[in-house]
């Protein structure tokens, strides 16, 4: 009989989110070229046709012997840090009918934005002044005042006028969900 | 060097026309010497304010294309010896205007006149461009009302990004005249106020001209309200013509009359 004994690193995982598990896979591609990964659960087409494209050896509901835990050193992939890096804009004029400023970071604007002028920000927006006209942000907040008569659009949802108070507020997620809430005047003062 | 003012307003109806017609004059009546040219090409009214409708030979396309020479259309005012009128073409439409042709044109009349006034077409297309494209300063004139101020917002708007002075790293000045306020009304609250107009245009306030009746008159006649000495409206441009010469004259309120025993009685008790 001639046989061969080896000592293999195997990665154990279940796949709960599958973009979420790509991404991971993918950033630590390098270390697992050498693993043999065993995947709990179902596995879905799409993860499937990505690990035979990058050729990862790889068993689905198995059980091992006797197996000893250890921790890798993996890097966790962080895309929430990449989406916000350009810098910010401040803009110290007041926004007239018909302008627009799109930007892909945050912008924070001093002056008056009259009604028909359009702020754009993937970033947060901070308006200091009277808003009349349309702010869209996919940041993490708006700042803004008592407004009635603006549009003001929170990743796409179109925030309720009436549920700005009289003084700075603040639209951001909690919890997945949005939430108002009226700043008072002394915490302003880092402005 | 003359000064070359261009009259906007965004919308149209607000009294452009009238108040072109009557700063003008009112320049001229102050003793400086004023050409108003309308550059509304293709819907001309300047020359029937004026009363000069049957003196209009030749127009200001007719010029800038060579056809005819700018002693030639030039046109006397008849209430006045100081103020001189360029007829718009009401044959062709904006498409003939060319920048090259309109900056000769307005640098000429500015070597002979102190004080150029340009007529701005209604609306922000190229009729408007080509209007402020070489004025030193503009005159927005508004009504007390929320579409005029938005229009007029993004007229100005237009105006710091595209005139040839902002493009040279200057600035245009901006006047604004508030017209046809009605007292009463700014009174009651019906109306928007000054300040409020102010607030959100931001720029330097040259007047305010009050609601008068007599404006519709004087148009139909060809005789400016400038001329008649009983008009409030008259008087109100009179002073801004002479802010605009140098004086400094503070700006006057229009005010509401309280006309027979009611009114009074109102007026006690408001």
């Amino acid at each position: 009989m001639k046989s061969n004994q080896y000592s293999i690193k195997v990665f154990e995982a279940t796949i709960e989110d599958e973009n979420k598990f790509l991404a991971f896979i993918d950033a630590n591609y390098e270390l697992f070229k050498h693993h043999l990964l065993c995947l709990q659960g179902d596995i879905p087409q799409r993860v499937q046709q990505y690990l035979e494209k990058k050729s990862l050896k790889y068993i689905n509901n198995f059980d091992f012997p006797k197996a000893k835990k250890i921790k890798d050193n993996f890097i966790m992939p962080h895309h929430e840090e990449q989406k916000c890096k350009e810098s910010c804009k401040v803009i110290s004029e007041p926004l007239r009918s018909g302008q627009y400023v799109e930007h892909a970071g945050d912008v924070v604007v001093a002056e008056r934005i009259n009604s028909g002028a359009k702020v754009v920000a993937k970033g947060n927006v901070i308006a200091l002044n009277v808003v009349n006209g349309d702010i869209s942000s996919m940041g993490d907040f708006i700042l803004v005042g008592d407004t009635q008569k603006s549009n003001i659009l929170f990743h796409g949802v179109k925030i309720d006028n009436t549920l700005l108070e009289n003084r700075l507020n603040k639209i951001e997620f909690v919890d997945n969900e949005i939430v108002i809430k009226a700043i008072s005047k002394k915490e302003l003062t880092w402005v | 060097m003359g000064m070359i003012i261009a009259v906007i307003s965004g919308k149209g109806g607000v009294g452009k026309t009238t108040a072109t017609a009557n700063i003008g004059l009112g320049i001229a009546m102050y003793g400086r010497k004023c050409v108003v040219v309308d550059f509304d090409i293709g819907q001309r009214n300047l020359d029937m304010i004026l009363g000069l409708e049957n003196r209009v030979v030749y127009d200001l396309v007719q010029v800038m294309d060579g056809e005819a020479s700018l002693k030639q259309a030039l046109i006397k005012s008849k209430s006045n010896e100081n103020l001189y009128f360029l007829a718009a073409s009401q044959t062709k439409d904006k498409s003939v205007l060319v920048s090259s042709k309109i900056k000769k044109l307005v640098d000429e009349l500015s070597l002979q006149f102190e004080y150029v006034i340009l007529d701005a077409p209604a609306g922000i297309e190229s009729g408007y461009e080509h209007t402020i494209e070489f004025a030193d300063s503009a005159i927005i004139i508004v009504n007390p009302e929320v579409s005029s101020i938005r229009d007029s917002d993004r007229a100005i708007g237009i105006l710091d990004s595209k005139s040839q002075k902002v493009k040279d790293g200057e600035e245009v000045d901006k006047y604004l005249i508030i017209n046809r306020i009605i007292p009463e009304m700014v009174q009651s609250g019906d109306m928007l106020s000054s300040e409020d107009i102010l607030e959100i245009l931001n720029i330097k306030l040259l007047g305010k001209v009050a609601e008068d009746k007599g404006v519709v008159e004087a148009s139909n006649q060809g005789t400016p309200i400038i001329l008649n000495p009983k008009s409030l409206a008259g008087a109100a441009y009179k002073r801004i013509a002479a802010r605009l010469c140098g004086d400094n004259i503070p700006i006057q309120e229009p005010t509401v009359h309280n006309k027979g025993l009611v009114g009074k009685l109102k007026g006690l008790f408001s």
